[in-house]
């Protein structure tokens, strides 16, 4: 494996952490597994190339962490004023998105970014401000989790009988994180857009699993679960699963086939400490 | 002062299944009462509590706070002047939250702003002193996720908390029925430090006649959705555990 490879790894490695930063505001700090992910990731992507391909890179960056945005609210929505299950609610939303992303690439299943300006050609060290990036981000989410909102807002994931019951209203703060995290999760998909030099209409299926799957390696390796080391987490998990990935990749298995990688992954690892207690109570 | 006023509930109104949970109830609840309250299950105890928190709507009747009707107060906005702890510890308290974290989310918040950091310097010092009265070494434990503390230490943070913000009233759902009799004693005695040092209002369910009887300066009966006795002091300290048997459903 080149020096080239692992750079390049590492790269898609802190593009994908921003997207498990968000995956973990909605499935580790509100505690719902939030498929809005899988569209809000394209949409950021198809926001972000549309600005781009007019010559706005960095407004396209930052619409594509608004739409985000705007996505997690509809699926707040329906959460909370439709009551509807917090899992269909992000099916729901991400159903919807699908059309709406087509619609904002103007029918196209794909946008080439060919010959325009981006991030990454304006700026030459492409690994350099992509871990400024990340770092940074990690950085504003961990100073907001220890202010007061952002303590409500962990408070509502953690305990929502307790939060019910204060005077916090638990409605707003998944309003909040809804928004944020899939802020998160599109500005992840507007990098990747950028890097890659191309928006897929399909690009997000998978994502939130992917997102997931960068917290776990993390939390894996960090085995201290505080908010500041379960940011690092994902920015490290994100790195260490793009790195197993190209290795794979250089094993010859298949690019295609690594989605199905990422689900196993994910299942056994979520399923471990269930499998350990049945083990030590077949022993005892 | 809290009133209520004709207050019913009906649950699955107009189904075979139909219940009056509480019926036309009515009573006053003065500023610095501590009120116990008996009754067997399904008297109407934790509905009257969830009417009071606005958890539950009401049927009939209208629910007053300081002569204001809050009868329509969603339960957010209610609970800037009404505490609640429940028998479950694990209810009261944000597990994968620390100590001072918790013990922030019932403080920091009015008295910072909205994105102030949650837990100051000058606060940790304020906090210890506090946890130093509940006397179970709390204090140097202010960063420790408190779902690793015991369920007794577990209530006395949560009473903590309702207590640092003080409410105009706290309710008491058997808050210490789940704990072992020791620390359930020790949480007793704290509530009835801190409800007499604070000068609260509160209102206590218990399934315990002795605690019901010893603590407090009223005593609430209820039955099948009605309160069938309202006690002052003096007729309360008259009792006898035996007497209240007679007033239970049977």
């Amino acid at each position: 494996m080149s020096i080239a490879i692992i750079e390049r790894a590492l790269e898609l490695g802190l593009i994908f952490s921003v997207l498990s930063l968000g995956v973990y505001i909605s499935f580790r700090v509100l505690n719902v597994p939030d498929l809005t992910v899988d569209g809000s990731f394209t949409t950021g992507a198809a926001v972000c190339a549309v600005c781009t391909l007019n010559g706005h890179p960095f407004l396209g960056l930052l619409l594509s962490f608004v739409a985000g945005g705007i996505c997690g609210l509809i699926t707040a929505f329906l959460q909370t004023k439709m009551r509807i299950h917090a899992l269909l609610a992000g099916i729901l939303t991400m159903t919807g998105l699908y059309s709406i992303n087509l619609r904002i690439m103007s029918g196209a299943p794909n946008i080439a970014l060919l010959n325009t300006e981006s991030l990454f050609t304006m700026i030459p060290f492409t690994f350099g401000i992509l871990l400024l990036i990340s770092i940074v981000l990690g950085i504003v989410l961990f100073v907001f989790f220890k202010t007061n909102t952002g303590l409500m807002l962990r408070a509502s994931g953690d305990n929502e009988t307790m939060v019910k019951s204060s005077s916090i209203n638990v409605d707003t703060m998944k309003f909040l994180g809804m928004a944020l995290a899939n802020g998160f999760v599109a500005l992840s998909g507007g990098l990747l857009a950028q890097y890659q030099n191309f928006a897929d209409v399909t690009g997000g299926t998978g994502m939130m699993v992917l997102g997931l799957a960068g917290i776990i390696i993390g939390e894996a390796v960090i085995r201290k679960r505080t908010i500041g080391f379960g940011l690092a987490s994902c920015i490290l998990g994100a790195c260490l699963y793009r790195l197993l990935y190209t290795i794979a990749l250089q094993f010859g298995i298949p690019a295609t086939d690594m989605n199905l990688m990422s689900a196993v992954l994910v299942a056994l690892t979520i399923s471990i400490p269930y499998l350990k207690q049945l083990k030590e109570k077949e022993n005892a | 002062m809290l009133e209520l006023e004709n207050v019913s509930v009906i649950f699955n109104k107009g189904t075979s299944l139909e219940k009056v949970a509480l019926e036309n109830l009515s009573v006053k609840i003065n500023d610095g009462d501590f009120i116990t309250m008996l009754g067997s299950n399904g008297a109407g105890k934790s509905t009257l509590f969830n009417v009071i928190t606005g958890a539950l709507k009401v049927n009939h009747g209208k629910i007053l706070m300081d002569g204001e009707d809050i009868t329509a107060t969603k339960e957010h906005v209610r609970a800037r002047y009404i505490g609640r702890l429940f028998q479950n510890p694990e209810h009261g308290t944000a597990p994968h939250l620390t100590v001072e974290e918790n013990l922030a989310l019932s403080y920091s918040g009015k008295k910072y702003g909205k994105f102030s950091f949650a837990v100051h310097k000058q606060d940790r010092a304020f906090f210890q002193e506090k946890l130093k009265q509940l006397d179970m070494g709390l204090e140097d434990r202010l960063k420790t996720p408190i779902g690793l503390l015991s369920g007794g230490q577990r209530q006395a943070v949560a009473l903590m908390m309702a207590v640092l913000n003080p409410p105009k009233i706290l309710l008491l759902d058997e808050h210490t029925a789940a704990l072992d009799p020791k620390s359930a004693q020790k949480i007793l005695e704290i509530t009835n430090e801190l409800i007499r040092k604070e000068k609260m209002t509160a209102l206590m369910i218990t399934h315990n006649i002795q605690d019901a009887l010893d603590n407090g300066n009223r005593l609430f009966i209820l039955n099948e959705g009605r309160l069938i006795q309202d006690m002052d002091q003096e007729e309360k300290s008259r009792l006898k555990p035996a007497d209240i048997l007679n007033y239970y459903a049977v």
